[in-house]
């Protein structure tokens, strides 16, 4: 009872709890601050900053092509996988020989202003090392196996006892089939209730053990435009890079820490101006709730670097879901340091959930 | 329950069955192969896809008396991670010698429970 009401009160703060006015721009420095930890999902959409309900997420070869043959090329936004895209199905002993692969994620984009010059992105994001990847836990595999072995027992005996030879199954009367089939159904959710429980005990035991695990993530994108859509004149117009690394801190901690680099052009026109930002994060507590302190250093050639602390609390309300209250300091160059403070709710797409690092 | 016919040669070599995993869940299986017209169990198998070897069985010898047979195979599936419209899919491949004689699918959308699926094929000489 005491967790509900600590959550209520907290989804209360998140709702009412908007940066007050003054502070925007420190908001923005803390919310830069949480944005360098995370590798975008799809570096290309960052670049060209797309609208994300008009994304294609193909899952097979035949929905990529049908989705780019059916749309605008110069408005499209795509992302996909292509190791699963273009080598097809996989089992998962192929899927844990091939993790790394698997991870790639390609993200393609174009925009065309109304008489304006067309601007082509392509990104690139890799999972290098997620150790708190289900598919490639190997002991939680194994009890899901056990589970799903008790199953197939249960409907195996259930099948030869009650319905036996299929051809003659069918010969009998509906109404004789009908009481067997449920007498089957009844005989294995007997068994399957009880093991789906213990399915759910072992999913969150996995989560709550190996949310801190180790994981490198790396991502870039360019920007080219072209004066007309034959891309004859293509020029990069801007590159970025990201990369973010996590490490466990004893059985309840975590460390992140993630970098990102780019260049824009100049004044001049001229790809020469380049910005950054590093930023480290450290976690104690657990997957359920944890408090964090971290720091954020921001920078760009021609401008004072802008340096953040930072710390606060995470309390997940659901499944992908997660309410955070933070505070901190923000200092650019050397002027005087400035306090700000916020609460917001957050949650992750199930793209998005599948990059434990964008998930934080 | 449908019931495919796979139509295979009497006279030629071993009929194999096989269990082909194609999408990357915890898969587990029964394999039954019923005697023709009688609830007798000619032959039990039962495996996973926990390990990498083939899950493929040999039908008993000689092939003509697996006529009017029916294998059943009876799949439970647990995704380790289920995500929302999360597809699985489950072959039955059945082969005689260098020949695919037919090919069933177990297809659907896998829940965060265990879900569960059979798939049925009776062996015909021809």
């Amino acid at each position: 009872m005491r967790a509900y009401w600590g959550r209520a009160l907290i989804v209360a703060l998140a709702v009412a709890g908007m940066p007050r006015a003054g502070q925007a721009d420190l908001s923005d420095s803390l919310k830069a601050a949480r944005l360098d930890l995370a590798v975008p999902q799809a570096p290309a959409f960052e670049l060209l900053d797309v609208n994300p309900d008009a994304i294609l997420r193909p899952g097979t070869f035949r929905e990529l092509a049908v989705g780019l043959g059916s749309g605008d090329l110069r408005q499209a936004s795509v992302e996909f996988a292509p190791v699963p895209l273009f080598a097809g199905h996989q089992s998962l002993t192929e899927y844990q020989r091939s993790r790394l692969w698997n991870t790639w994620r390609v993200s393609l984009a174009t925009q065309t202003p109304e008489g304006g010059a067309v601007s082509m992105s392509a990104g690139l994001r890799v999972s290098i090392i997620d150790r708190s990847d289900p598919r490639m836990d190997r002991a939680f595999l194994h009890q899901l196996y056990g589970a799903a072995d008790r199953v197939r027992d249960a409907m195996l005996e259930a099948n030869k006892r009650l319905r036996g030879n299929p051809a003659l199954f069918e010969a009998k009367k509906q109404g004789e089939k009908d009481e067997i089939q449920s007498q089957i159904n009844a005989a294995v959710a007997a068994v399957a209730t009880a093991e789906d429980a213990r399915i759910d005990s072992l999913r969150e035991a996995q989560r709550q053990s190996h949310w801190n695990a180790p994981i490198l993530e790396l991502a870039f994108a360019g920007v080219g435009t072209s004066a007309d859509s034959s891309f004859k004149a293509l020029h990069v117009a801007r590159y970025a890079a990201w990369l973010t690394g996590g490490l466990p801190a004893g059985q309840r901690g975590q460390v992140l820490a993630g970098a990102q680099a780019g260049l824009v052009p100049d004044v001049n026109g001229a790809l020469k101006r380049s910005q950054g930002a590093a930023s480290v994060r450290a976690y104690a507590g657990s997957n359920e709730v944890k408090g964090f302190l971290g720091g954020n250093l921001r920078w760009a050639n021609g401008t004072l670097p802008v340096q953040a602390a930072h710390f606060g609390m995470e309390l997940r309300l659901v499944p992908g879901i997660w309410a955070e209250i933070n505070a901190g300091i923000t200092r650019e160059g050397s002027t005087d340091a400035k306090w700000t403070s916020g609460v917001r709710l957050r949650y992750a797409t199930p793209e998005e959930r599948e990059s434990k690092v964008s998930a934080l | 329950m449908a019931i495919q016919d796979i139509r295979f040669d009497p006279n030629g070599p071993s009929i194999r069955a096989a269990v082909v995993f194609r999408t990357p869940q915890v898969v587990s299986y029964g394999l039954m192969l019923w005697e023709s017209g009688s609830n007798d169990v000619v032959m039990e198998e039962k495996g996973n896809s926990e390990n990498p070897e083939d899950d493929a069985y040999s039908l008993p010898m000689p092939a003509r008396d697996n006529n009017g047979r029916i294998l059943e195979c009876d799949l439970v599936i647990v995704s380790p991670d289920p995500k929302p419209s999360e597809k699985y899919q489950v072959d039955l491949v059945v082969s005689q010698g260098a020949s695919e004689l037919g090919k069933l699918s177990a297809m659907g959308t896998v829940s965060a429970k265990t879900s569960t699926d059979t798939l049925f094929a009776k062996l015909v000489g021809a």
